[in-house]
């Protein structure tokens, strides 16, 4: 209890009790007050920790954005791959198949090359016997000279290799054969000659003729 | 284990996983409470947490998002180092392969030209 002036006629009792009396409401203005201030304080409080929480959570998903853009990339990168490699593949197939058609060339050049060498090894056949009373047939090769290859004719220009060695081949065959003929032919008909004279009785002296 | 020609078999990608698990597996090194599981759990956890205590918190976990920002650097380069690795063995792979391929067709050839 302080000490209170008393103003001239007053009860010093009722200043007392006035003086408790605006303590109390004092206090109570006090507690009021501080409500807001609390609220405050843990509002101050929260807003950072809230903050903060919020600012993970963002930085984890901008580090996994930037991951997924990059893996994004990546990706189309792969599938351009994929077609070069499939390209590279089909490439190399078609280079095989060119290989194998060059291959088949090269074999024909290596026959055509050994067909070209044998006409020179070869020998003339030789003369061919013809039974009497047969008749001669035309050979395949003088059909096929009858048909349309000209003997005086040189093979002609651009022609298969192997074709044209076969020609003249067959014409030579054919000029051979040719002779042959002639030579029976020939004898033949000396034969017959004779065989007519000796009938007549020429170079004899039966008929009183000249012997010759 | 026998050993093969590495020119002979064809060579495997690296694996590129998605983003989380990458992220995950790079944070979970440094700092496990910033993974994407336990992020969001961080507000229950911490809720009768002091401001200082925060504080503190608010630094470690800057650090550690510095820390895998460098890590994932890292892990880009060497990405980036097995993809043109994988690209070139491809490369060489098929060019072995074609060279095989050729040499005994090309050597039929040649040996044809000669006899003719």
């Amino acid at each position: 209890m302080s000490f209170i002036e008393v103003p001239n006629g007053q009860d010093p009792l009722l200043k007392i009790e006035k003086t408790e009396a605006t303590a109390s409401e004092q206090k109570a203005e006090e507690k009021d007050t501080k409500k807001p201030e609390q609220k405050e304080m843990k509002e101050q409080l929260r807003k950072p920790k809230e903050e903060l929480h919020q600012g993970a959570r963002n930085g984890v998903e901008q580090r996994i954005a930037a991951h997924n853009v990059r893996l994004t990339a990546l990706q189309n990168q792969k599938d351009r791959h994929d077609t070069d490699v499939a390209t590279l593949k089909r490439r190399a197939d078609e280079k095989k198949e060119h290989l194998k058609d060059t291959d088949l060339a090269a074999d024909l050049v290596t026959d055509t090359a050994t067909a070209m060498q044998a006409p020179e090894g070869k020998t003339k056949p030789g003369p061919v016997e013809i039974p009497e009373g047969e008749d001669r047939q035309e050979t395949k090769q003088e059909q096929m000279l009858a048909k349309g290859v000209d003997q005086t004719k040189a093979p002609e220009k651009n022609v298969n290799p192997e074709i044209a060695q076969a020609q003249v081949a067959a014409l030579e065959q054919a000029d051979v054969r040719t002779e042959q003929n002639t030579e029976v032919a020939d004898t033949k008909a000396a034969q017959k000659t004779e065989s007519a004279d000796s009938a007549r009785g020429v170079g004899t002296n039966q008929a009183g003729g000249q012997i010759a | 284990m026998a050993t093969q020609d590495p020119q002979t078999q064809i060579p495997q990608p690296p694996l590129i996983s998605l983003g989380e698990d990458v992220y995950n597996q790079i944070m979970g090194q440094i700092e496990p409470e910033l993974t994407t599981s336990v992020v969001k759990m961080l507000k229950e956890k911490y809720k009768d947490e002091t401001p200082e205590q925060a504080k503190a918190r608010a630094v470690r976990y800057s650090a550690a998002f510095a820390e895998y920002d460098k890590q994932y650097q890292d892990y880009k380069l060497n990405l980036e180092r097995g993809l043109r690795h994988f690209q070139k063995g491809l490369g060489d792979h098929f060019e072995h392969k074609n060279r095989n391929d050729e040499a005994g067709t090309m050597s039929t050839i040649e040996a044809a030209f000669s006899q003719a």
